[in-house]
């Protein structure tokens, strides 16, 4: 099951899928989740910091999905779909305290502990450097710079404006490369 | 693209959990929701009343007196658990409808939340007025608006 990155609705097979789990089909909706939970997994991650955290963030998300399958109407991607859910949750979910302990080594071990073993190659100096910026520029960024959604659609996910994404990712983005730049 | 844009658009998109969080998932989705929503919702009517009735009692508040002599937390806790039964009752009976009425058990549901959810800010925002005879008035109007309304779903879910 692939889906398209240009716009265009999503495939047969999602879409045959997402009606039989509105049906109730809870074998067609687990496919959804085989197909999208790394993605979601991925996500969380990163607006947590934390992989306990991230673990709990992604079963609300598709629990969360579940429940609102009706109101999917097919006209964004299912990952985009998820993505929105992902963001909403987490705003709900995570705390200042998440992202003062992102700047603790302690919790950043373990948390590019979690990416190493979940994401393979992954960037961990990006990554670290990535975790410690502020929340909602973290967010912009991930969506924008890494998930590659527009900014019209992270203002949307994000629910702010495309003024605000296209601010939070070019603060997010100095940030960064003064990180980066001082790590080496 | 700047070596930065490279490092981001090159990062992974995919991570999968270290652990299969699917059987979780599947619990969550099949637990019965009107069991979870139900006692949830009670608890958040029956607690935001019987905070405003407790309130109602402070020594100290400037109409103590008059909410005393119209509300006293005696009152004010016996009205709040009376309702709080009648409620858990009405809406207990929507476990009642068959399931050739999902459809209408489960919009009576969304309902019920929807009003719950609206008495519970109302009883929220009342907890800033300084009036508490009407903290305790509003919280009764309110619950008893939200017992009506889940009282009319039932009927019409009976007819």
């Amino acid at each position: 099951m692939k889906e398209e990155h240009d716009g265009a609705a999503i495939d047969c097979g999602t879409a045959l899928l997402v009606r039989r789990a509105r049906d109730g089909d809870m074998i067609a909706f687990r496919s959804l989740y085989d197909a999208h939970v790394a993605r979601v997994h991925a996500l969380s991650l990163r607006l947590s910091t934390d992989p306990a955290e991230a673990e709990e963030l992604t079963q609300d998300v598709f629990v969360a999905a579940w429940r609102q399958l009706a109101a999917y109407r097919g006209t964004a991607l299912f990952s985009t779909w998820l993505h929105g859910i992902t963001v909403r949750l987490s705003r709900q979910r995570l705390r200042g305290v998440l992202r003062r302990r992102a700047r603790e080594e302690k919790y950043m071990r373990e948390y590019t502990a979690a990416l190493s073993a979940t994401m393979p190659a992954a960037d961990i100096p990006l990554e670290r450097a990535l975790a410690q910026l502020p929340r909602r520029m973290r967010t912009a960024l991930v969506l924008h710079a890494i998930e590659g959604h527009t900014q019209a659609q992270t203002a949307e996910l994000m629910g702010i404006t495309e003024g605000a994404v296209k601010a939070h990712v070019h603060k997010a983005r100095a940030l960064l490369q003064e990180r980066l730049d001082m790590n080496g | 693209m700047d070596e930065l844009s490279k490092r981001l658009r090159s990062a992974g998109h995919e991570a999968v959990p270290g652990r299969d969080l699917w059987p979780e998932v599947d619990a969550r989705i099949r637990s019965p929701r009107s069991q979870r929503w139900k006692h949830a919702a009670a608890a958040v009517l029956v607690f935001g009343l019987g905070v405003l009735a407790g309130r109602g009692s402070t020594a100290d508040s400037p109409v103590g007196s008059h909410a005393a002599a119209s509300a006293t937390p005696l009152h004010a806790a016996a009205a709040v658990q009376r309702a709080g039964s009648d409620y858990v009752a009405a809406v207990a009976r929507l476990r009642d409808i068959g399931a050739a009425d999902e459809a209408l058990r489960a919009q009576a549901y969304e309902a019920a939340l929807g009003v719950v959810a609206v008495t519970a800010q109302e009883a929220t925002a009342a907890l800033d007025l300084r009036d508490h005879a009407a903290l305790v008035e509003e919280a009764r109007s309110a619950h008893a608006a939200a017992s009506q309304q889940v009282a009319l779903l039932v009927r019409r879910s009976d007819q």
